[in-house]
């Protein structure tokens, strides 16, 4: 409900409000006549730059995409003309469109830089126009301290300049925040001395959004009575051009009058609100109108209506939270980060200790075919390592752990030392040698890896390769493999989660190639399909059907594929492009299909 | 004939370090003895004076590195051995000086010993073990120096002379704040693995930079960077966003 927030990212060159204030028809016919403009005036000069941020501003509700070209095109030609002010509101423009695309990070970013910029301008109403952007920003980003701080300086840099206007906007957003944080006071007191400044100056639209907002404030704190009159004087002050108020305003009557009881005046006002949102085309008006439709119609007992409304509001609701998740998502992320920094020097202990477990149990292993028995000695010196290394900076403990134990699962570590006895014992100690080196080779590089959320793609199939000679190695050589990289992929500037492919490649090699009779071959391509990086796997092994029935040794290995299945889970709850594992049994063997977002490092 | 010594306290890695040398150096390699202590291993060096040492990081309670702190002077080839110590691998790594993984692979004691018997002067040597000692004792892990190899031997370099490395295919160019350069036979991805943990920030497929030379940020679609030497650095789109946190949390005085 902070619709003056709007109000404020029009301050341009051309009219102020342009935007609030016209119907989509308007807005088009403003739009289209910039457009014509822009074809007329091809020089890239002062005239073409204010042209291209005014139609971003005018599309910028519609079309964020074209926005943001259109005003970072208007940078360019500033900068090439050297011109200060053009760049300084081209900035400022850029972030307004990152907001509205609810990128609230960048938004920040560009804002900073404009208010840099401006620090040239002698423009003391630009400059605090961009506190009071910024203040917007924090407050989506639920950062309200920093928000009233900068709606403050807002608030006074306007009254230096004796910008009614601004004073305003200023103390509607800072009410706003005190409202949200429930600090009903401070936020009325606030309230009322824009009002006052909004009627003496005549800003009818404004005294409009003020007064809805006042009868909000007190609704939202149960206050009906207080709510009442000021919820109707919206309503009659609201004109013609400023719907959207009276929408709001008619739906937050149509509340107080639901709570005493009158449901048929709430109905009405309920019904003509809903009206209202819709001939403005605004999703948020309308849902909000569905549901106080919902709740009327189910104190009226009529289930279907009521049924038919909260369906409306909540497949509206989705398609809004869309932005609402986003702008919850970051304020998330940064305090993630916080927490984490706190949790990481405890995790690090507790996951340096498990690693180092980890490796005594390989070592153990590889030591006691050495003939060594070697114990508490060997615990006593892994402390002290662990204590010296424990300043080294890993990430997150947990994650790297599950991954860390499935790819050095017991059993491969168990399988190699059986097949190191078994060299022994034919007496092939050189191959013994042989083996064994590029075993802890493997081991190293996988301590190495797993403790990175991202590695380059070359470094993975490197890994990979060595896993494959590894384990072809205790075959006898009946497997051969091959990895075959597109051409058009830079496997150096490419990050993929690390040792994605590992339980697969083990499936195919140990439930696959191993029962079959004769040798097999396993090949791996690599290749981009739109957005995607595939993986493909493929084995001529006995196939599904066939190792379904020899599920014996299933435990472990399903354990591994499970655990890809929940990494690539967690990936796609944290990004729109969408990761996918597919496993199909062909004529001969397997083809396992791995989709991952293709994640450019450069 | 190397006149040699092995310092080791585990006895299996002492026994295949040794079985190594003789089935496969026995021309090249005069092993003097098998030390298993810390005591013991330093006494052997002032007595035995051997050409070569090979010598294990962890020596019961104390470490390779102490042992070297006990030297007045470093006048033999030595060469590390090691089964996981990220941390003393590390400082091998920014020192330039020969280690070996244990197990070790027989090509991979081949190499070592062929570097010995092609000779290094002594100058270098010492400067060498100065960065590797450096490296170990600071506390923080902050390494102040790296040796960098180039094609007439190897410079030591202060990581805070280095404004910033450009990759150049196989080789990385490496800009020094007195406006020289140095080109070394290592890729710019091997510095970043090195350099990731002290300040360095890799922008772009093509740059490393210190970020404590960062002048001042261009925002737009080709951002680019301005260092200290004036010199303009792309930063890839994809690097912005995580080049602004990396900035704002390692607490540089860039305002953006």
């Amino acid at each position: 409900m902070r619709k003056l927030k709007s109000a404020q990212f029009i301050f341009f060159w051309i009219m102020a409000l342009c935007l609030i204030s016209f119907s989509a028809i308007a807005k088009q016919s403003v739009t289209d006549s910039l457009r014509n403009e822009l074809t007329k005036n091809k020089a890239k000069d002062t005239v073409r730059v204010k042209l291209l941020i005014n139609l971003s501003n005018s599309v910028v509700w519609n079309d964020v995409e074209e926005a943001l070209e259109l005003a970072e095109q208007a940078y360019e030609i500033s900068e090439e003309i050297a011109y200060q002010k053009g760049k300084a509101f081209s900035l400022r423009q850029i972030g307004v469109s990152y907001y509205i695309g609810s990128d609230f990070l960048r938004a920040m970013e560009y804002t900073q830089l404009a208010l840099k910029e401006s620090t040239t301008l002698d423009d003391i109403g630009f400059q605090s126009s961009l506190h009071n952007n910024l203040g917007n920003i924090y407050t989506d980003l639920k950062r309200y301290d920093e928000a009233l701080a900068a709606y403050n300086d807002y608030i006074e840099n306007s009254r230096k300049s004796a910008n009614e206007n601004g004073i305003v906007v200023g103390l509607v957003n800072r009410a706003l925040i005190y409202s949200e944080t429930e600090q009903l006071d401070a936020a009325i007191k606030d309230f009322e001395q824009a009002l006052e400044l909004s009627e003496s100056n005549d800003f009818t639209y404004f005294t409009a959004v003020i007064l809805n907002n006042i009868g909000q404030t007190y609704k939202s704190f149960g206050q009906y009575e207080k709510a009442e009159p000021y919820l109707k004087k919206a309503i009659s002050k609201a004109q013609e051009d400023n719907q959207l108020t009276k929408s709001s305003a008619l739906g937050n009557l149509a509340i107080v009058y639901h709570s005493r009881g009158k449901y048929d005046s709430a109905l009405v006002l309920a019904e003509h609100s809903l009206e209202l949102a819709k001939e403005n085309g605004s999703l948020e008006r309308q849902k909000e109108a569905w549901n106080v439709l919902n709740l009327v119609y189910d104190s009226l007992n009529n289930s279907e209506e009521s049924l038919k409304a909260y369906r409306a509001y909540i497949s509206l609701r989705d398609s809004i939270l869309g932005e609402e998740n986003k702008s919850e998502l970051t304020r998330k992320e940064l305090e993630y980060k916080m927490e984490l920094k706190d949790a990481l020097s405890q995790e690090e202990i507790k996951r340096q200790t498990l690693i180092r477990n980890i490796s005594i149990i390989g070592s153990i292993g590889v030591i006691l075919i050495m003939g060594i028995l070697f114990t508490l000695n060997k615990k006593k010196r892994d402390a002290l390592e662990s204590k010296r290394e424990a300043d080294f900076k890993l990430k997150t403990a947990e994650n790297e752990l599950r991954l860390l134990r499935a790819q050095l699962n017991p059993h491969f570590i168990f399988n190699s030392i059986n097949s190191v006895t078994d060299y022994i014992l034919k007496n092939d100690t050189d191959d013994a040698v042989v083996f064994l080196t590029s075993f802890s080779q493997l081991m190293r590089l996988t301590l190495e890896y797993s403790v990175k959320e991202n590695i380059y793609l070359e470094d993975d199939l490197k890994w990979i390769s060595l896993y494959l000679d590894v384990e072809s190695n205790r075959l006898r050589n009946k497997l051969t493999y091959s990895i075959e990289v597109d051409p058009s992929i830079d496997s150096s500037a490419i990050l993929v989660p690390p040792m994605m492919l590992q339980p697969f490649v083990e499936n195919s090699i140990w439930h696959g190639i191993a029962p079959k009779d004769g040798s097999g071959t396993i090949l791996i391509k690599v290749f981009p399909e739109k957005d995607l990086l595939v993986f493909q796997l493929d084995d001529d092994g006995v196939g599904l059907k066939e190792n379904t029935k020899k599920s014996l040794k299933k435990e472990h290995k399903s354990y591994g594929i499970e655990l890809i299945t929940s990494r690539i889970e967690v990936m796609n709850s944290l990004s729109e492009k969408k990761a996918q594992i597919s496993i199909t049994d062909k004529k001969e063997g397997v083809r396992v299909t791995i989709k991952l977002p293709l994640h450019l490092a450069f | 004939m190397i006149r040699t010594i092995i310092i080791e306290d585990e006895q299996p890695c002492m026994d295949h370090l040794v079985t190594l040398l003789e089935k496969g150096f026995k021309e090249e390699v005069e092993l003097l003895g098998t030390f298993s202590s810390f005591e013991d291993g330093l006494e052997a060096i002032s007595t035995l004076n051997p050409e070569l040492v090979f010598l294990d990081i962890q020596l019961g309670n104390k470490s390779g590195f102490d042992l070297l702190k006990e030297l007045e002077k470093i006048d033999f080839n030595l060469v590390f051995t090691t089964a996981y110590h990220q941390f003393a691998i590390d400082a091998f790594r920014f020192s330039a000086i020969d280690y070996l993984l244990k197990p070790i692979a027989p090509f991979q004691l081949k190499e070592a010993l062929e570097k010995v018997q092609s000779g290094i002067s002594k100058t270098d040597r010492d400067s060498k073990y100065q960065v590797l000692l450096e490296s170990v004792n600071s506390t923080d892990q902050k390494l102040k120096k790296m040796v960098v190899p180039h094609i007439n031997g190897f410079r030591i370099l202060e990581l805070s002379e280095v404004i910033r490395l450009q990759s150049d295919g196989n080789y990385t160019e490496i800009h020094l704040n007195n406006e020289s350069k140095i080109v070394s036979g290592k890729t710019l991805k091997e510095y970043e693995n090195r350099l990731l943990d002290y300040r360095f920030f890799r922008v772009h497929h093509s740059h490393l930079v210190n970020i404590d030379f960062i002048k001042s940020y261009t925002a737009g679609k080709g951002g680019y960077l301005t260092l200290k030497d004036n010199s303009q650095v792309e930063v890839s789109h994809r690097k912005k966003d995580s080049l602004m946190k990396y900035l704002k949390s390692s607490g540089t005085d860039i305002i953006f």
